[in-house]
């Protein structure tokens, strides 16, 4: 199936994402145990350990065996991380049809009762930690989110320049230039030969992310747009990917960091 | 020093520690937190035949220290921090005093690193200048995530801290190794930001300031200012422990300091005893950049690179005069003993 991304992208997100759907009066109870395993090693932060993976999770899965287990990258885990990545899991598992009921869990993690007690009752992550933290954490998820971002547009660049196109092209086109075909992605010019791109999930994590940015995402905006919703001109195209490049380092850092520690624990503790 | 076909590479560990965080020390739930913190990097990063008890992880000795990086782990020179954490440990985490026991057992393998707090206003700025007449300083470690009486760290902009570095300056030291690294349990995220060094540099031309840990994870901001402001340099612990459990990773980042920095302004820190310097350095020196960075970046990790980063650079930055250096260390205990082991 063919789609072109630019026209429909911001349709499908929000019936991926955030339609309710009509719910039964009362589903099963999900009790969440955090951090919950992760199926892909993530590799963009913190901020995908509660989005992403939850987005990605089977939703029927959950609703089917009313349990989910989530083994943490290190008891250490920051507050404010996991945090974040508890009270985001629980928002999206509740937006899974049948599902009416999310209690969160943390195992052995040090600030668990101060998160779950928080989390489960929806407080503000201040309220939970009264003599520790003086702001909520919407700072935080944002600064998350914008370099997301910018990781996301790296590697969806990095794709368009190993396709061959020159910064010059790239600089260009539109977002209605992108086709989305199965797998892959491809660009289609008027009155060029179409480019196969590279994998389909690099743009649609792309646009994903500008939708939720409130970036321009019409079929006529400029493809390659920075964080002021502004497009990038062809003779600073290359200095803004190796900017990126290194704000998408610099964002896997702590992901790549948990991972590690992930892995180790798992080691240990015999799980494959 | 590390041999590699005849040739000698001078190894100074910019990074390392002498603690005790036994739980005799632990002062409350955030002493004992911290150091499981630690053990978690140590265990999760290592290689297996690396890791330690968690006994012996809590204190391990001089002896120990001694072994891991003269006798075995290749490192010639180490710089040791202080690292106060009162309200964490009773004793302190691994304070001056305790340091300087065995700067003065063996001196010329040392640079004694002292810390300053700016909230401790003009009580503490004398204290600096009796710690500086009274021990052999030669940089300062400052933590500005500790904790104090209520305040959860401080910024390098800080008026107060601007006094401080004056009087650094006006004392003579020129090296400020500031930790800005992953926020470690139970310290606060944001007095880990490295912003603050971009006023400091700017300010205080004079001194250096060696960013431990490269601030990760905000890598970028560091590399911004680092590029901009000629006196910042890069510290290397804990983002080369990536070396050995995720070396793609660790090819990025290094290609991204000699991208933006180049390689006189990287510096090579194990942060012992987080992780041993024996491995590290093995792995550095073993390291090649993947062919496709490599070509991207358009940088390279020569052996003459990783020298500069193993020990020249820091060597440089403490003006330590190398031939004259390995010539007082062939003559110290360690280098005796390293002499008849062959």
């Amino acid at each position: 199936m063919v789609t072109q991304l630019g026209l429909i992208f911001a349709w499908q997100l929000s019936l991926l994402l955030y339609s309710p759907g009509s719910r039964p009066a009362r589903g099963p109870q999900v009790f969440l145990t955090l951090p919950v395993y992760r199926r892909e090693a993530y590799d963009s932060g913190p901020e995908q350990a509660g989005t992403q993976r939850i987005r990605g999770l089977e939703a029927p899965l959950i609703a089917r065996e009313g349990k989910w287990c989530w083994h943490n990258e290190s008891a250490w885990c920051a507050a404010n991380f996991s945090y974040l990545m508890a009270i985001d899991a629980r928002r999206n598992l509740l937006q899974v049809p049948g599902v009416d009921d999310v209690t969160v869990r943390l195992g052995d993690h040090f600030a668990a009762k101060a998160i779950e007690d928080g989390v489960n009752s929806a407080k503000p992550f201040s309220d939970s930690f009264p003599d520790e933290a003086w702001d909520n954490l919407e700072q935080l998820r944002d600064l998350f989110l914008r370099k997301g971002y910018i990781g996301r547009q790296e590697k969806f660049l990095r794709q368009l320049i190993n396709a061959g196109l020159s910064y010059e092209e790239i600089s260009g086109l539109r977002s209605g230039d992108v086709v989305v075909d199965g797998e892959s992605f491809w660009i289609h010019r008027d009155g060029a030969e179409a480019v196969q791109v590279g994998p389909a999930s690099v743009a649609w994590r792309y646009f994903q992310r500008r939708e939720e940015l409130g970036l321009d995402c019409s079929p006529t905006g400029a493809l390659i747009r920075n964080l002021r919703d502004q497009s990038v001109p062809a003779e600073i195209l290359e200095t803004y990917f190796a900017h990126s490049r290194t704000a998408r380092v610099s964002a896997e850092a702590t992901g790549t960091l948990c991972s590690v520690l992930l892995q180790a624990r798992q080691a240990a503790s015999g799980i494959a | 020093m590390f041999k590699v076909n005849g040739d000698e590479i001078f190894v100074i560990d910019g990074h390392m520690h002498n603690w005790n965080a036994s739980r005799e020390n632990w002062l409350n739930d955030y002493g004992e937190g911290w150091i499981k913190c630690f053990y978690d990097y140590h265990s999760g990063l290592s290689p297996e035949d690396y890791v330690w008890p968690f006994e012996k992880y809590c204190q391990y000795g001089e002896e120990t220290l001694v072994k891991d990086l003269f006798l075995d782990g290749h490192v010639d020179m180490g710089i040791l921090n202080s690292t106060n954490l009162f309200e964490f440990f009773k004793e302190g985490f691994n304070p001056i005093e305790k340091n300087n026991v065995l700067k003065q057992k063996h001196p010329d393998r040392f640079i004694l690193c002292a810390a300053f707090d700016p909230r401790d206003e003009e009580a503490g700025m004398d204290k600096l200048r009796q710690t500086v007449e009274e021990y052999p300083v030669g940089g300062v470690k400052l933590y500005t995530a500790e904790w104090r009486q209520g305040s959860k760290g401080w910024k390098l902009n800080d008026p107060w801290a601007y006094k401080y570095l004056e009087l650094t300056e006006e004392l003579g030291i020129k090296n400020v190794h500031v930790h800005k690294g992953p926020t470690i349990y139970p310290l606060s995220r944001d007095a880990f930001d490295v912003n603050d060094v971009d006023y400091a540099a700017t300010d205080f031309p004079n001194l250096n300031f060696i960013i431990e840990h490269v601030g990760l994870p905000r890598l970028d901001d560091f590399c911004w200012i680092a590029t901009q402001e000629r006196n910042v340099y890069a510290g290397l612990s804990v983002a080369i422990a990536f070396i050995h459990p995720r070396p793609k990773y660790f090819a990025e980042i290094i290609a991204n300091l000699l991208f933006w920095l180049g390689e006189d302004k990287i510096l090579f820190g194990s942060d012992y005893a987080i992780w041993s310097p024996k491995w590290l350095i093995e792995k550095l020196m073993a390291f090649e950049l993947p062919d496709d960075i490599k070509e991207e970046y358009k940088v390279s990790l020569t052996q003459s690179v990783k020298r500069n980063i193993l020990g020249e650079n820091a060597a440089r930055l403490h003006e330590i005069a190398i031939p004259a250096r390995k010539a007082a260390l062939s003559k110290d205990e360690i280098g005796v003993q390293l002499a008849s082991a062959g």
